[in-house]
């Protein structure tokens, strides 16, 4: 699968795949006006580096137009965090 | 610059001559009766690459001449100690313009300045109409409400407007402390949660959509959160301050990552505003701030 082959309402259920060495390039660097890459584990194990497909799709830095061709994945979120209740109790 | 601006001026043909004129230097005659503080924010988004229709001025003109009135907006209120001269609100993003430059803009302080709070987005966004949404996997919003330009110590309120509610899972939208933490958190159940350094303090059903807004009165009492105008979390602890930093929105750091300011575990709500201010604001001024913030966005058809 591809970027232009996912609709705008699955964004939310797809990433991009990184290398290690392709999250370091991207790591603060700009995307679009006052927008910022921001690679991130996901849940899988091992878990792979991955940015969303919204920073795929909205890179306008023509440094960076590779993203648009990276693998595409399934996203696994990470587990939740510990601090934070989700049930009805508290 | 934003980058709009840039390729705006480095284009072949500069179209900025046929712009409205604002001041009176350039013609405009002074901005055509708005208020100068609405103007220089209607200002700062044409020069992000957004032209702003006239519904949109009216109303972003009706919410500045609001936030006076009720003297939220300015440092003209001495209704309290320290008195004239305090700033009470720090940025308020009104989400306007479909794109994340735009966005990004304060309107308390338009200025393309960290100093100013021009936000910067991390990770993936979605812009339009109805507001400014992140992903839910990897996005954020750093305001730059930071320690370096801000004292830790001052008492701080801050909001949030929002239309839908993060579906699987959790919420978070909030902030980072340092050797404080407060949060406010609206999440999945249908629950909305202030989280203070040393307790938390939860709503039972109060329903996840809405203006919520969490501040402490100049006349003492409990940290409070209203949801659309009514209180529904009143602390009424007097310890503590609500004086979070909040760098990083709608993401919030754990507790053992809040000295690194790392940002994690992302929401995915559409937000229509973020509101951030320093010191006290009375019972009153958070109720008749939301009924502006609901105008605004009523206007905007939001």
């Amino acid at each position: 699968m591809n970027l232009t082959e996912l609709k705008a309402s699955e964004y939310d259920k797809y990433v991009g795949l990184l290398t290690p060495i392709q999250k370091d390039q991207l790591v603060g660097r700009q995307y679009a006006p006052n927008s910022y890459f921001n690679p991130v584990l996901d849940g899988n194990e091992p878990p792979n580096w991955i940015i969303s497909v919204e920073e795929m799709a909205n890179c306008v830095n023509p440094h960076y137009e590779w993203v648009k061709a990276l693998p595409i994945i399934p996203w696994v979120a990470p587990a939740p965090p510990e601090p934070i209740e989700t049930d009805a109790t508290n | 610059m934003s980058w709009a601006k840039f390729n705006r001026l480095s284009s072949s043909k500069d179209l900025s001559i046929f712009r409205r004129g604002t001041t009176a230097s350039d013609g405009g005659g002074g901005g055509g009766g708005n208020d100068p503080d609405a103007q220089a924010y209607i200002d700062a988004l044409d020069s992000a690459g957004y032209t702003v229709s006239g519904a949109e001025e009216t109303a972003i003109n009706d919410l500045v001449l609001g936030l006076k009135t009720e003297n939220i907006y300015s440092a003209s209120w001495s209704g309290y100690t320290p008195g004239a001269g305090v700033t009470i609100i720090d940025a308020l993003y009104p989400y306007i313009g479909s794109a994340s430059a735009p966005c990004a803009i304060n309107l308390a302080d338009p200025r393309d300045l960290d100093a100013a709070y021009r936000a910067t987005f991390v990770g993936g966004w979605t812009f339009g109409a109805g507001g400014a949404q992140p992903n839910g996997i990897n996005g954020y919003h750093r305001t730059y409400l930071t320690d370096a330009l801000l004292s830790a110590t001052t008492e701080r309120w801050f909001g949030l407007g929002s239309s839908t509610n993060s579906n699987p899972g959790f919420s978070i939208d909030g902030g980072k402390g340092t050797s404080e933490l407060t949060r406010m958190q609206t999440y999945s159940s249908f629950r909305t949660r202030l989280e203070l350094y040393s307790s938390q303090v939860s709503t039972g059903s109060s329903g996840s959509l809405g203006g919520f807004l969490a501040y402490r009165t100049p006349t003492g009492g409990g940290i409070k959160l209203r949801k659309d105008g009514s209180l529904i979390i009143d602390t009424t602890s007097t310890t503590g301050t609500l004086n979070s930093v909040n760098e990083y929105i709608v993401a919030a750091s754990n507790n053992t990552e809040l000295a690194s300011l790392s940002p994690a575990f992302y929401s995915g709500r559409l937000f229509s505003y973020w509101v951030f201010g320093r010191n006290y604001i009375t019972d009153a001024q958070s109720i008749n701030f939301q009924s502006l913030m609901d105008a605004f966005n009523t206007a905007l058809g939001r």
